[in-house]
């Protein structure tokens, strides 16, 4: 998967958790550190359906495959990987 | 029958009907009666008839069902606080409640063993029978005293208006004790015989454990915010196949967007969708509309609705007179299910409530207007905010955030995305320079006050400033910071 799909969604998940620091830091505990919640989970999720048309079922989603910015590049990759 | 022995008849009539699901714990009605009688008598026993109330710790436990049902049988009101709030707000909770004793799911466990009949003594129509802390402005949180009468007219008017079936519903509680919303599915589940189903917080932490529950609710009745519901919506299976027995959504704590009920009719096409609104001073929601295609092509922004009988719901100017149709004041609500007042605070009640035409009277500081008969709330008179449907007194922020040693000065002011409040922005000014980054910074401001503040309370975003933008008064401008946000 390209550098540039990487940085869009860090690009997004920056906007969504309102901090950078997603950027820089690939192992913050987004749960932990409460940039992420329940609501914010889900704004993402919309998000990244209108950014990448990538169709995140919420009642699917395992929370620990989002648990860090590497995490959710990761999970990312690999739904973009099989959609294609 | 008042409405403790509406709920115990129960134990009689159906005294294996489950009165609460909350994960893998299960509450029969007749358990339910047994206990809460046998902890009242260890209450009255203990402490007599001093009437202070008795405080519930916990977090959806059966447990707290049979703790607030036993204070009450006791003659001695309830605190209900969630695990959810950190310890320094439960200490102010109790400093000023001063509870006869606070009581955990294991303490109830161990206090309501015994078979012991309740004592004779039955609360009365004015006694108080929950006090519930919302944020107050000046950092201090306030406690709103709920009679018996209160709630027994909130619930008589549900009972009436929804025509809920004797034991055949089951209520979804998405809402924590301590909040009063779920006054709505607590007590109009127990008064009917029904399920009351319990959405604890790792539920909603899991979606995937959120949706599955939902799926085996079995869920008639459902009442939440709208932010929840907006939530669940972003499911595509979140429709009638997932909850195949749901009959209305019940929304009350915020803003009800048009959308999101026009959404919910199209994938609920069998249930009814309702729109309510009230503070938690006038007992939970005194007004109700059922919104339906017709209210959705007329109303781009959804009226909350009409007065439960028996209530008048006025919307008058600052001399406090009553105006016509289509014009913008002040909310009143005046009738049986108002609150008494503050706990504690003469102060604060006198400032808001009132007698009118000999009935207690709240101001609500919300403002609204009727048209067509309904009522329309359009916002605040003040900075009080709503996020996900929790009241927020702005000043009870910036209060605890100006305790903490290394603040000289802040300001907090809500995030407005898409015309509603998101969350809340925190200015702060340094009491000395830190080294450290912004994301450092900001994450020890979130640590600390959340020491002292629910996490719901906290702001999200914090901007450093060496000294704040002032008005012409020489006042922090909050217009100015909130703009450059």
């Amino acid at each position: 998967m390209s550098a540039v799909f990487r940085e869009q969604a860090l690009q997004l998940l920056a906007s969504v958790a309102e901090t950078d620091e997603v950027r820089s830091n690939l192992e913050l505990p987004l749960y932990e550190c409460q940039l992420l919640d329940s609501i914010k989970t889900v704004e993402l999720m919309v998000r990244i359906e209108e950014e990448f048309g990538l169709k995140i079922s919420p009642s699917e989603f395992e929370r620990e495959n989002w648990e860090t910015p590497r995490k959710i590049i990761a999970d990312l990759e690999s739904r973009m990987q099989v959609n294609v | 029958m008042d409405l403790i022995e509406q709920i115990d008849h129960w134990a009689l009539a159906a005294p294996n009907a489950i009165a609460h699901i909350s994960g893998d714990q299960r509450l029969t009605y007749g358990e339910l009666r047994r206990r809460s009688d046998a902890l009242a008598a260890y209450l009255a026993k203990r402490f007599g008839n001093d009437r202070a109330p008795v405080a519930v710790l916990g977090h959806r436990e059966p447990e707290m069902l049979i703790a607030f049902l036993g204070a009450i049988k006791s003659h001695r009101p309830y605190v209900p606080l969630d695990t959810v709030l950190p310890q320094q707000r439960i200490d102010k909770i109790l400093a000023i409640s001063r509870p006869a004793l606070v009581l955990a799911p294991e303490d109830v466990a161990k206090l309501s063993g015994a078979d012991a009949p309740a004592p004779a003594i039955r609360a009365q129509r004015d006694d108080p029978f929950y006090i519930l802390f919302t944020s107050g402005s000046t950092g201090e949180p306030k406690g709103v005293i709920i009679t018996l009468g209160c709630l027994e007219h909130f619930v008589g008017w549900m009972l009436e208006e929804q025509k809920f079936v004797p034991l055949g519903e089951t209520f979804l509680n998405t809402a924590p004790f301590s909040f009063d919303l779920s006054v709505m599915d607590l007590y109009c589940s127990l008064a009917t015989g029904g399920t009351l189903f319990s959405i604890g917080r790792d539920l909603v932490a899991n979606p995937k454990m959120l949706y599955r529950a939902l799926g085996n609710s079995g869920a008639t009745t459902w009442v939440s915010t709208p932010s929840f519901a907006q939530m669940c919506l972003i499911e595509e299976k979140f429709t009638e196949a997932m909850l195949p027995r749901i009959r209305r959504f019940l929304f009350c704590g915020e803003t009800l967007a048009a959308q999101t009920a026009a959404r919910l009719l199209e994938r609920f096409p069998r249930a009814q969708v309702w729109n309510m609104y009230g503070p938690t001073e006038a007992t939970v929601a005194t007004t109700s509309v059922r919104i339906d295609l017709s209210i959705l092509e007329k109303y781009s922004a959804l009226p909350v609705g009409r007065g439960t009988p028996g209530t008048d719901v006025l919307v008058v100017n600052e001399a406090g007179e009553t105006l016509p149709a289509n014009e913008q004041g002040e909310i009143v609500i005046a009738g049986p299910n108002v609150s008494p007042g503050y706990l504690g605070r003469p102060e604060l009640t006198a400032a808001a409530f009132f007698k009118h035409c000999d009935r207690r009277a709240y101001r609500t500081g919300d403002r609204g207007r009727f048209r067509d008969g309904l009522l329309f709330f359009e916002g605040r008179m003040d900075s009080q905010l709503k996020l996900s449907g929790y009241r927020i007194e702005v000043g009870d922020v910036e209060a605890n955030l100006l305790a903490l040693p290394s603040v000289r000065d802040a300001v907090v002011t809500p995030v407005i995305k898409n015309g509603s409040a998101q969350s809340l922005a925190a200015f702060v000014v340094l009491s000395s320079r830190i080294e450290a980054s912004h994301f450092e910074l900001t994450q020890s401001m979130r640590r600390q006050l959340a020491e002292r503040l629910p996490v719901y309370m906290l702001p999200r975003k914090f901007v450093f400033l060496d000294a704040f933008p002032l008005t012409a008064n020489g006042k922090a401008d909050r217009a100015r910071l909130a703009q450059s946000l």
